[in-house]
């Protein structure tokens, strides 16, 4: 527990920037390599800004105890990270495969989600900002789900016949996590936390 | 997934971190990888820094009063200089810095980098802080090589600026197996190894087992 506690404050540490030089401070780094492209500090942050938002916005009586929220914190951050990683191998698989994305299907989806939560488009934007997503983030959010999901219509396999819906969607879990393990072991892949 | 404590560890431990990585077989004593090298070339000096610790969130925004590169020799901290757009009286952003470093990244001349900044007055000292990716000193070939040898060795060497990269190694083996295996190779074993040397350079060994050739019938 207690070497626990020492590795969440190192890493929490490392992600707020503490250099080992008392005047100089880290503003970004290298976190992590995947095959030969870097995934930076700004990009953890960005994409860790609307998760920090839920910590704030949780209940207090969550995290009443600093401790309790570095360790949610840290925790954050590694699937924030983890999340970057299996996105980066995505994108390459796509992009070898020739998957693209065009910006009506990304249209479609917005408005899609718009519709199942009774919203205009307009409404979702503003709503998405509040959690601290900006608008590009959030169409990027859905380009790259859009991505993945061609992805795995391409890659993995069909559903065993006569699977009703939720066992349709835990064989499409079960072969995303497949497909990402093998991804994974293909590629070189560094984390620098 | 590697996990590395911190970036900037020295260059031979970063190797035998890849090598054990990507499945290549670390090199046997006495030259093992494990062993920092002692670079006896002169080192670069550092930034001058007097400013003081500002953080992150009051950096940005502000106006940059100086940029320098540390870690680098002479020729490679010019090089990155020519690849950033942030200057002396440019605002420091999040996205032009990202953007930047994504650029001394996609150079292959490094194979880490940090910005560190510290305060000047109103505005921000920005440092560059870099690790040079090693340079391939030399590749041997070693086991039967009749159809790849030749060209992986060209294609070893000609690796941009003859920077080690184990992503450049890996397509170029990844390539070597692919023609074996076209020729009828199904069995070909080509490995790799690289061995740290003084002065940030490696030494790249590739070792090819052909195996039995398959004949159609």
């Amino acid at each position: 527990m207690r070497r626990q506690l020492v590795f969440s404050l190192l890493l929490i540490g490392a992600i707020a920037s503490v250099s080992p030089n008392a005047e100089a401070r880290i503003v970004d780094r290298v976190v992590a390599v995947v095959a030969d492209t870097p995934i930076f500090l700004s990009d953890l942050r960005a994409r860790a800004t609307s998760h920090l938002l839920r910590l704030d916005t949780a209940a207090p009586e969550n995290y009443d105890e600093g401790m309790k929220r570095t360790a949610s914190e840290t925790e954050m951050f590694r699937e924030v990270l983890d999340r970057l990683i299996d996105e980066e191998l995505v994108g390459q698989a796509a992009g070898a495969a020739r998957i693209t994305v065009t910006g009506s299907e990304i249209d479609e989806a917005l408005d899609r989600v718009a519709k199942q939560s009774k919203l205009t488009r307009a409404e979702l934007l503003a709503e998405a900002k509040k959690q601290g997503v900006e608008p590009a983030a959030y169409r990027a959010e859905l380009f790259r789900q859009i991505l993945e999901g061609k992805w795995l219509s391409l890659a993995s396999t069909k559903p065993p016949p006569g699977s009703d819906e939720a066992a349709t969607v835990r064989h499409r879990e079960s072969e995303r996590k497949r497909l990402l393990a093998e991804l994974r072991a293909k590629v070189f892949i560094e984390v620098r936390l | 997934v590697k996990r590395t404590t911190r970036a900037f560890v020295p260059i031979a431990a970063a190797i035998a971190t890849m090598l054990a990585a990507c499945g290549g077989r670390p090199s046997p004593p006495p030259n093992d990888v494990s062993a920092p090298p002692v670079s006896k070339e002169p080192q670069p000096a550092p930034c001058a820094r007097g400013g003081k610790s500002i953080g992150p969130e009051e950096a940005f925004g502000r106006r940059i009063a100086s940029i320098c590169v540390s870690g680098a020799s002479p020729g490679v901290a010019k090089a990155i200089l020519k690849e950033l757009a942030l200057g002396a009286d440019a605002t420091l952003t999040v996205e032009a810095l990202r953007e930047d470093l994504g650029r001394v990244w996609a150079t292959g001349l490094v194979d880490d980098l940090e910005a560190d900044v510290s305060a000047n007055d109103m505005r921000v000292d920005l440092e560059i802080v870099v690790r040079e990716s090693p340079l391939i000193a030399d590749v041997t070939i070693t086991g039967a090589a009749p159809i790849t040898g030749l060209s992986m060795k060209g294609e070893l060497e000609a690796a941009p600026l003859k920077r080690f990269r184990v992503r450049n190694v890996q397509s170029v083996i990844s390539r070597a197996r692919a023609r074996y295996v076209e020729m009828g190779f199904h069995r070909a074993d080509v490995k790799w190894q690289a061995t740290a040397l003084p002065g940030n350079r490696v030494r790249l060994l590739v070792t090819i087992v052909e195996g039995p050739r398959s004949t159609g019938r």
